[in-house]
């Protein structure tokens, strides 16, 4: 593993009797970055987190955190005194207080942050004598994110936290999100299918599909270097194999030739007009529009 | 904090049982005067045939305090009530029946101690629900006019959480394969049932039976607790919480 690197996975794979979760997936999370892994429902995100978390063991490859092997258990015990964690469910005791939970979850970290927890139930606007079954999703998410918080974790991992919650709430946790990051330094694992969640608040981006990863790199690098060049002939457009390095993808309709290129996308323009293109021209590509052509194969 | 935890998710289960046995403990213990004289008219009236005989011989056992209270609480009421109680604390102790499960998991200890914590804490519920009632019997014994001797409540008590420990041990190993309450529920009690109608018609099999070692019939008559059962079956019962406790380690959630 890269010494910068917190998170590792190399070929990670899950199989559920007929239906494989993970097929191979491989990141890595640099230390001190946001990192979004984008994908569908069903894509393998919450499957990947688990695995991180030792909740789920993979049936082939390797996933580590902090170096150490996540599916076994004494490691996995060590990675979870290190991290913070929020599933995508808020499952926690329901039965609890909002002021019993924090004791309770306070009790198993040494470097918990009462400070801090104190802070964020005042910020947050928690309850702290209403048990945990009453709260609305929006004060349970932000519960979740206080235990996750004041743990001193050095890593966050987050499961599609915002979803369910109205814009508001949608916000105010990503900005508790941020404004933790900025003032603890930690790392952030967080998964999304919401793009412009991703686009808001991560500086690197990983877009998984049926559980393989088809895309990962820093989110400016990725806005830099793809391009969709789109080309004119003047009859039908040819049937083509780019040879030029970078054509990730190729559509063709009727004079349209529509490439969604990797690398720049000159050498592909030059071998376009070698082919007969009489227009050739490169457009910047928002994640969105990355996320369908990798994904759904159309922008 | 994990003990607190694991008493929250099982007290109401636990209190209602304790209620429950107490009560029949108590009600069993003082009814005694009712219950003589009416094994008493059983005893003369009775024709020749098998169920007479039987009643007979209860009859002739409950003729004293002592034979009474192992004939119709410890025999009976209180081995089988216990065993229901037992198996809904154990068939509702597995991490994916629990609210905060993810939670749980997502803290720094291992599946193996919270496991460890949980059982802990339900068989400590259960050596409550084997002694406290039989402990009451004692004491509500001078009420009406008889006495009890504590020793014999202790080693009936302890008998009752030795031989059904397997039951407990048994729906939650099930409840650690199966995602419903209802499962584990309705095979332990299938077996338990099944194992004892088998006892039952077989006579050969009673020395291996757990209810044999519930019943305490070796202690009643003899004086000598059913040491071998006792044993067997803590045995029997320590693999199948081990079996549990391995299988919710190596479990996806």
């Amino acid at each position: 593993m890269a010494e910068s690197s917190i998170i590792e996975t190399v070929g990670l794979k899950k199989q559920y009797k007929n239906v494989t979760a993970l097929d191979g997936l491989g990141l890595t999370v640099p230390a001190g970055s946001i990192y979004g892994l984008l994908g569908r429902n069903g894509a393998g995100k919450t499957t990947a987190i688990k695995i991180l978390m030792g909740m789920v063991r993979p049936t082939a490859g390797r996933a580590s955190i902090f170096g150490l092997a996540a599916s076994q258990s004494e490691s996995s015990v060590a990675i979870r005194k290190r991290t913070g964690f929020v599933s995508d469910e808020r499952d926690l005791y329901d039965f609890m207080t909002v002021a019993q939970l924090i004791a309770f979850t306070a009790s198993f970290f040494p470097h918990w942050r009462a400070d801090m927890a104190k802070r964020y139930v005042r910020s947050f606007d928690l309850p702290e004598s209403r048990t945990v079954k009453a709260l609305s999703r929006g004060a349970r998410t932000k519960l979740a994110l206080l235990l996750a918080f004041c743990r001193g974790a050095e890593l966050l991992i987050l499961d599609e936290a915002t979803t369910g919650l109205d814009p508001v709430a949608a916000e105010e946790v990503l900005q508790a999100l941020v404004g933790h990051v900025a003032s603890e330094g930690a790392t952030v694992f967080f998964s999304s299918h919401q793009i412009g969640e991703i686009e808001q608040i991560a500086d690197r981006v990983a877009i998984i599909d049926r559980g393989r990863t088809a895309l990962e790199g820093a989110l400016d690098d990725l806005r830099e270097s793809y391009r969709r060049i789109e080309l004119v002939f003047d009859g039908d457009a040819p049937a083509v194999q780019f040879r030029s390095p970078g054509a990730a993808r190729v559509e063709r309709k009727g004079r349209m030739l529509t490439v969604l290129a990797s690398t720049g996308g000159e050498q592909i323009i030059e071998e376009a007009r070698s082919l007969g293109a009489v227009s050739a021209e490169a457009w910047p590509v928002t994640l969105k529009e990355l996320f369908l052509e990798i994904v759904l194969g159309k922008g | 904090m994990l003990w607190y935890t694991a008493w929250r998710d099982t007290r109401w289960r636990f209190l209602i049982g304790l209620g429950i046995l107490s009560g029949i403990a108590l009600a069993n213990t003082l009814a005694y005067p009712h219950w003589q004289g009416l094994l008493g008219g059983a005893l003369v009236a009775g024709p020749g045939d098998q169920p007479a005989r039987e009643i007979n011989s209860i009859a002739q056992v409950s003729s004293s305090f002592r034979g009474y209270v192992w004939v119709q609480l410890v025999r009976v009421n209180l081995s089988y009530l216990w065993v229901v109680f037992a198996v809904l604390l154990g068939a509702t102790g597995s991490f994916s029946q629990r609210s905060g499960a993810i939670f749980t998991l997502s803290l720094p200890v291992s599946r193996r101690r919270v496991c460890a914590v949980r059982a802990a804490t339900e068989l400590a519920e259960l050596c409550v629900l084997g002694l406290a009632p039989m402990l009451l019997v004692p004491l509500a014994a001078p009420v009406v006019g008889y006495s009890y001797p504590l020793a014999d409540a202790l080693v009936y008590g302890i008998q009752i959480l030795s031989g059904g420990a397997i039951f407990y041990c048994l729906s939650l190993w099930l409840a650690t394969i199966f995602d419903d309450r209802w499962r584990p529920i309705m095979i332990t009690l299938a077996v338990a049932v099944i194992g004892n109608l088998c006892t039952n018609l077989i006579a050969a099999l009673a020395p291996f039976s757990p209810a044999t070692v519930m019943e305490g019939e070796s202690y009643f008559r003899t004086g000598v607790p059913a040491w071998a059962g006792i044993c067997v079956w803590l045995v029997v019962s320590a693999a199948v919480l081990y079996a549990a406790v391995r299988s919710t380690e190596v479990r996806d959630f």
